[in-house]
Order: C-alpha cells, then structure tokens, then sequence
C-alpha cells in the first residue's frame, strides 16, 4: 500500500462529512447557513459558495459537459430576471468571500466583475444582454464550482425553470425542467409518504432574502467523476459490477463518497429561489485515515435500508464497502 | 427572521394631500438590499428601542440596488397612531424597519399583467409597474382613487402611458373593472391593493368571470409570517428553573440564552430536530413536523417554533 | 420498490384512461379530441360545461397542436380547455397548452388509451413511441439501447424518461460473459 496521499490535503480538509450519527434516514435537514463545522479532519461551511484547490479543473470540466452536452442548461423563457438576479448574487457572494481575488464594483446599473483566478474584468449593465459576453446564468456558472438550479414560485409551488447542471448525480436536468418541486422528487422512495418533501417545499416557499440555508446530501461514486448523470449512465453504469472485481487497495482508491452541500437562497429581485449544488469526492482509503469517518460511515452503510441503498445505486457493493472499512478498523 | 435596518429620513413629500411620502436612506448613503416588487418593510412608529406600533409598508421604489426606500403613507387619524407618527417625522429622524419581504411578487411566468390599485393601494402596484417595466412586460392598470386625491399618479402616467385607467367614479370603475376582467388575454395575472371591500369587489368579480385563484393575487401584508406570539414561562423540571420567554421570542432562543443546548437545525419547525418533552401545560403547535396525533398528545413539541397555549410550559429539561 | 405512481410525477390518467368533469366555474370551453373515441369523452365534458363550449375532433395530434395554438392566441382568462385522446397524443397537447401559459387548473385531460407510451431517452434523447408501461423496456430508435421505462414524467416534454435497462449488466462486452449474465442490477436514477 502506497503512503502518498492519492488527493490534496485540503480535500481532506475541507471535506463536509454528511452523517451527524451512525444511522442515516431522509429528514428535512435544513439549517441556516454560512455557519462553520467542525469535522476530525478540519472544517466546512464557512461561506455560500466555496473555491477550492479543484476550481480551476472542475470549471474546465463544466465546461467541456457542456459543450457535449447543451442540454445541461436551460433557461424558460420567464426566468430571464432570475438568471440576472442569480448572476449578480453570486457576484457578490463571491467577492465579499474572495475579496483579494474577486470584486464586483460599482452599485448599479453598471458594474466591473473582477475574478483574477481566472483573469477576467467584466463591465456589464444589469439586465442588458449585449453587455455580457454570455448569457448571465450560463456566465455565472462559468466562475463557480456549484451546479445551479433556479425555482420559481409560483400557483403555490415551486418550479425547476432554469438551471446549469454538469454534475448530476443520476438525475437528468434536462428532463426535469419545468417539473414542479414534487415531481422533481418523484423517483426518490420515502420522501413523500414520510412528509419529508412537502415539509420542504413549505419551508423553501417561505424561505426570505438574505437567510440562506443549506442541507447535505450524499452518495457514492466509483471514480473521481463529477458528471454521473443520468445521460451518461451507460459509460459509468458498468463501474458498479465491475468494482466487485477489484482488489482492496484498488477498491479504496476508487469508491468516494459523494458529498452534495446544497444552499437555498431567495433572490432578491425576481423572488426565484437559487438551489446550489457543490459536489465533493473523497476516496474510501482518504475516508478510512480519519477513524471516526470510518466508522461512521461503515455504520451508516450497514444500516441503510433497502430501498434507499437500492435508489442511491449502491446496493450492489454496499456490503463490500462495509467488509472494506471494517478491515481498516484500527 | 427579518433583519432590522437602522435608516434615516432623506426626504419627505406632502404634495399629495393625507399622504406622505418618505424617503429613507442609510446613514452612510450605501446601497439596501434590493426587494421583490411588491414588498413591504415593518416600520416601528416611534423612537428606536420603544416598544412602538410596527407598520407595514410598501416600498414604491426601485427594486435593484436601491439607494433609497420610499413608502408613500395615508394620515388615518382613527388608526393605532402609526400613519400619525410617519406624518410628524422630519428630514434627519431616524427610523427602524426590518429588512423587505416578499408576499405580492409579480409573477415572472405570466404573459401579461392587470394591476388593480384602490386609493394608498397603489404603493406596491407602483413598484409592479417599474418592473413591468423594466422587463418590458405586458401591462394594464386600473387606478380607483377619489377626485383630487391621487397619490403617485404622474408616477404612473410616466411609467404605464396610455396602460393606465384612472377611475373615480364607483358605478364607472364597476362597469370597467368587469369589462376588462371580461377581456383578458388567457395568460394574465391579476393583481389588486386597497381597501379591504375594494379586493373583495376585483376578486369576487374575476372569481365570477372564471379567474382559477392561480391567477388572482391579493396584497395581504404578510400574513404568513408567524406573528411574534404571546409571553410566557417555561419551566425546566431538572433544575426547577423558570425560564421567561417574551413576544418574539422563540422558546429555542430563550432555552439557549438559559445556557441550555437542545439540538436544532432549521429553527423553522420542519426539521423536527429540536423536539423537547412537555410535562405539565398546553403546548401551541406552530411547526409542520407532528402529526395530529402527536399535536393532540401534547406531550412534546418542535420549540423553535411552537409556544405555551397559556402562561406556562413545564418541560422534561 | 418504486414509490406508488400516485407520488410521482407520472398522472393518473397516465396510467389508466380517465374522463374529467368540466370546471363548472368557466365562462367559455373548448374540447380538443383526437380520434373517435375521444369525441364521446369530450362530448360528455363539453355537456357537463355551464359555459358555451365547441369541440373539434380531429386525427392526429399535429392537427390538434395547431388547433390548441390557435385556440390560446385567441382565449381570454375564465377559458377552461380539455385535450382528450390516446396518451401519446394527450401528453404533447398539454405540454403545448402549458408553455402557452395555462395553469393546472384550467387544462383537464382524457385519456382513451395508455397502451402506448411516448419515451425519451436520457443518453441520445430520441423519443420512442411503443406499447408499453412504467417499468417496461423499449429499443430506443435513436441508439438502440433497450430502454427502461422510468416512473417520471416531464410535463414540458409531454415524454416518460428511459435509460438503459442493462448498463449494469454482467456480460456487455466490455466485462466478458461469467456468471452475472442474466442478473440485473438495481436500477440507477
Ligand atoms: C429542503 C430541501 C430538499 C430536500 C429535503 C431534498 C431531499 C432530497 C432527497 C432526500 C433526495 C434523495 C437523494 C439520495 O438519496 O441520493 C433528493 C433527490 C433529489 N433532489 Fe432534492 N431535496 C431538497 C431540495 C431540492 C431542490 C431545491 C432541488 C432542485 C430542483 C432538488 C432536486 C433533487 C433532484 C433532482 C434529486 C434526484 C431525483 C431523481 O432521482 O431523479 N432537491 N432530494
Ligand atoms: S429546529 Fe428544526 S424543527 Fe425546530
């Protein structure tokens, strides 16, 4: 076995380990955010949207999906004032995280969008489209590492009417346009029968500017892969049998767990709510240095009930990644 | 939840006779946090700190990056005093309101737009209408004021052209208002503020007329906030402790400032995280998470959102 | 081990035939039918109207959809419209009928049949029209994977969502043939 950490320590680091307990249910698990946590291994949560070591890979890769792939973004025609609303919060987010290497100045309608990791000084006008080199949505998720995914609310509900999503976790985006908040949760066993989801959408339709909250979700994923979406299920669907074949150490290199930290944020202008998705990968043989991660998960895994194992597509090598974490006991 | 933001009084303007219409800005001149068309902002109707009459009132201006929020106020001599207070402020005074929130957004998929205002009921159609706009948005308005006494009216000539209807006469805006509810493009969004009996009047003729309620929006001022509820005391069966727990307060905020820790997430009662066992008193159940089952055991309640039904709640902490 | 349907993004008119009532709240209806059998069902909406209400029976869904764009240019709000036919006709006209700005509440929809269904596919995204059911596999026409019918339906796209039914299959060439030939996986989305 190699001693050479196989990722940057800041990854470690920085990762937000999902599970608070040994045991693992859906629940509406939404809190105020930014707020730091404390993990084993160092901290998350500090602020909204976060850069981190892979913010220069990860917007090659989003861009690269997208341009094989067009239908990772799509705007209905009503949610331009959300797309400008969302790209000009973002703006802001960032600069006041970043402010040695991100800036938006000016205080409107014109302003200067500085981003000096990525070389970029933009002047643009608020709502006008020929100002930008790009549509503003489409623009924005050029400078963060989160997906997007924009609801509007509307006949008491909420609607998935615009997005930018290059790394699904087996959903389809493009699919899922235009699809109310419920219908969007369809697929997912437990969530309506248990009230987690309506519970939710009352919450998200009372949600107010400048009160983000954000929840986590989690998986798994075989390969350090972003983009599992459902499009591209033939290519990684295979990785599930074949992991079975794979010896330890190539076992703990390859399984991660997928950590998805979510923010719901009310806009300001147009009243949409912004879903942000930012997606962290940490292997099994990363996981299994930080004890109480390793245990906790080989817990939670163990404990998983069917349907959800089965929803979340680890139902095939879950007992394995239980064996292999057990192992690693100390 | 509503953040508090301490402003100043830039501005006032009587031209408008009974209305006022205020100009708030921040200390240092920057930039507010930019609103939904359509929000309202609590005012406290008297000195910072005083337990005064909280107001709400909308905001006329505009929405993105706002320098300044106006509100345009009506002098009711009968009221709680607030419009009072309002009409005797003077340019320097400063005033607390809570940050903007939104319960009469236009809504961004609609094909085109009637907005329907009574009297001072035109302060959030105002601000519609600078979105509509904005946007470049179909638009129609109907205006019901008293002769002479028409607050923001240039500002909607300005704004709506040839879109705007004036009416001040009762039978006219009848006959009008049942006309143009009778003529509206299948993707229109109706959107009415005024007097009580006026929205009645605009949404029992469009119920009449086949409006689904989807397409009918009624400014309420913000019912749907939970209202700050009454005070009382909770009572911790470990330590014999009473813990005093005011308006405005959540149980959760109280227990906390107590030293004591009860897990929480949401602190909006969806989460059900913050459950804690009631001993002796009747619980008042504001969260989404009990059943009503579990709400009529009254033995446990969710208290970042939930209070006593009476002036006691002893709990199991 | 699929939530019920009745939970999903899938109608229930979706999955058996189904005859709406009318809104007894419009002030004017109009009934779009394809094929005879839908005429009865919007015949019988239509008398259930309090409102003047016309029909047009037509063939296929393509005269439908331009008939259903005509009719919106031209309606004005209190407006209620039913689309009554097969599913694979009726999934398509309410889409048009949403993105030309109804709400739920002023669209009823009738279905005659729901033998066959249309399916996008996730990988190529070519729509397969075929007799078959939430759970069943399709060839797709596009890239000829077989398709596993989703229980998700897209209101836009007036489609069910499939993916390949055995990506997770032992045995595709990649893997060799061995002992998990014929098993199939638990599904992924
Ligand atoms: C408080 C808010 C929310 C809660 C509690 C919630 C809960 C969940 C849960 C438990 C799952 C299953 C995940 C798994 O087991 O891997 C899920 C899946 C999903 N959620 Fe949410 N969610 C929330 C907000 C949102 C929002 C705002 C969106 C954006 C539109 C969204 C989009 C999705 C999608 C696309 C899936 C995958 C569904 C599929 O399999 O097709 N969620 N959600
Ligand atoms: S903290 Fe979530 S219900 Fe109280």
């Amino acid at each position: 076995m190699t001693t050479q950490p196989s990722v940057d320590r800041a990854l470690v680091t920085g990762f937000p380990f999902p599970f608070p307990t040994d045991r693992y249910r859906y629940t509406t698990n939404v809190e105020p955010a930014p707020r730091v946590v404390g993990t084993p291994a160092g901290q998350w949560g500090a602020s909204v949207v976060d850069v981190d070591g892979e913010y220069h890979r990860e917007l090659v890769e989003r861009a690269a999906v997208l341009e094989r792939d067009p239908s990772r973004y799509a705007v209905l025609d009503h949610m331009a004032p959300a797309c400008w609303d969302t790209m000009l919060t973002l703006m802001r987010e960032l600069a006041a995280t970043y402010p040695d290497v991100m800036s938006l100045d000016g205080d409107g309608p014109s302003y200067v969008w500085t981003n000096r990791l990525l070389d970029v000084e933009q002047p643009f006008t608020y709502a006008r489209p020929s100002t930008l080199p790009d549509e503003p949505l489409r623009y924005v998720a050029g400078q963060v590492q989160e997906d997007l995914v924009l609801l509007d609310q509307r006949d008491g509900d909420l609607w998935g009417d615009a997005g930018l999503v290059t790394f699904a976790a087996d959903w389809s985006f493009g699919f899922d346009v235009g699809m109310s908040f419920l219908e969007i949760h369809g697929p997912v066993p437990r969530l309506r029968e248990t009230g987690v989801i309506t519970r939710a959408r009352e919450f998200i339709m009372r949600l107010q500017p400048g009160a983000p909250y954000r929840r986590t979700n989690w998986t798994l994923t075989i390969g350090r892969q972003l983009d599992v979406s459902t499009e591209r299920y033939p290519e990684w669907g295979p990785d599930r049998p074949r992991i079975l074949t794979v010896d330890d150490t190539t076992f703990g290199r390859e399984v991660h767990l997928r950590t998805e930290v979510q923010h719901l944020v009310r806009l300001e202008e147009s009243g949409a709510v912004l879903f942000l998705i930012r997606t962290y990968l940490l292997p099994f043989e990363e996981l299994a240095r930080v004890e109480p991660w390793r245990a906790t998960t080989a817990a939670v895994l163990a404990d998983l009930p069917d349907d959800i194992a089965d929803y979340k597509g680890v139902a095939g090598y879950r007992d394995r990644a239980v064996t292999w974490l057990h192992a690693r006991t100390p | 939840m509503s953040t508090s933001l301490s402003l100043v009084v830039a501005a006032v303007d009587d031209t408008v006779p009974g209305v006022r219409s205020v100009r708030l800005v921040r200390p240092d001149g920057g930039t507010l946090p930019g609103f939904t068309p359509g929000s309202h902002v609590l005012v406290t109707c008297g000195p910072p700190g005083t337990s005064a009459v909280a107001n709400a009132y909308s905001l006329t201006g505009d929405s993105v990056a706002p320098r300044a929020y106006t509100i345009s106020v009506l002098r009711l001599d009968a009221g709680r005093g607030g419009s009072r207070w309002v009409h005797a402020l003077a340019t320097g005074d400063r005033v607390e309101v809570t940050s903007p929130r939104s319960a009469f957004p236009p809504v961004l998929a609609a094909r085109r737009h009637l907005l329907v205002a009574g009297g001072i009921g035109v302060t959030p159609i105002l601000s519609h209408l600078r979105s509509a706009v904005r946007w470049g948005r179909d638009v129609e308005v109907l205006y019901a004021h008293r002769p002479g006494a028409a607050a923001h009216l240039e500002d909607l000539r300005d704004l709506a052209g040839d879109a705007l209807t004036c009416l001040t006469d009762r039978t006219a805006l009848g006959d009008h208002l049942e006309r143009r509810l009778a003529d509206q493009p299948v993707g229109t969004h109706l959107y009415t503020c005024g007097p009580a009996g006026f929205m009645d009047t605009v949404t029992l003729a469009a119920r009449r007329l086949g409006w689904p309620d989807e397409r009918i929006h009624v400014e309420h001022f913000g019912v749907d906030d939970l209202d700050p509820g009454e005070s009382f005391e909770a009572v911790l069966r470990a330590s014999g402790r009473t813990v005093p727990v005011p308006s405005g307060t959540s149980l959760l905020d109280a227990l906390e400032g107590a030293g004591l820790s009860v897990p929480n997430l949401c602190r909006q009662g969806v989460c059900g995280e913050c459950r804690v066992r009631v001993a002796a008193g009747t619980p008042l159940h504001r969260d989404l998470v009990l059943s009503d089952a579990e709400k009529a055991a009254a033995d446990t309640l969710l208290c970042c959102v939930s209070r006593a039904a009476d002036d006691r709640l002893e709990l199991d902490l | 081990m699929n939530p019920a349907l009745e939970l999903t993004s899938v109608p229930a008119w979706a999955v058996r035939p189904s005859t709406p009532p009318c809104d007894p709240a419009a002030t004017a209806c109009t009934a779009v039918a394809v094929g005879a059998e839908a005429v009865d069902v919007a015949t019988t909406w239509l008398a259930g109207a309090v409102a003047p209400g016309r029909l047009h029976a037509l063939a296929s869904t393509d005269e439908a959809l331009a008939v259903v764009d005509a009719e919106l240019a031209e309606a004005r709000v209190g407006w209620r419209l039913l689309v009554a036919g097969p599913l694979t006709a009726v999934l398509p006209l309410r889409a048009r009928a949403l993105a030309g700005g109804l709400v739920d509440a002023e669209l009823s929809v009738a279905t005659t049949t729901t033998d066959d269904l249309l399916v996008t596919c996730a990988h190529c995204a070519a729509v397969t029209s075929a007799p078959t059911h939430v759970g069943g596999v399709v060839p797709c026409v596009g890239c000829d994977r077989r398709l596993l019918v989703h229980h998700h339906v897209s209101r836009r796209q007036g489609t069910f969502l499939g993916y390949q039914v055995d990506a997770e299959q032992w045995g595709t060439e990649q893997w060799g043939t061995g002992q998990w030939e014929t098993e199939r996986w638990e599904e992924g989305a």
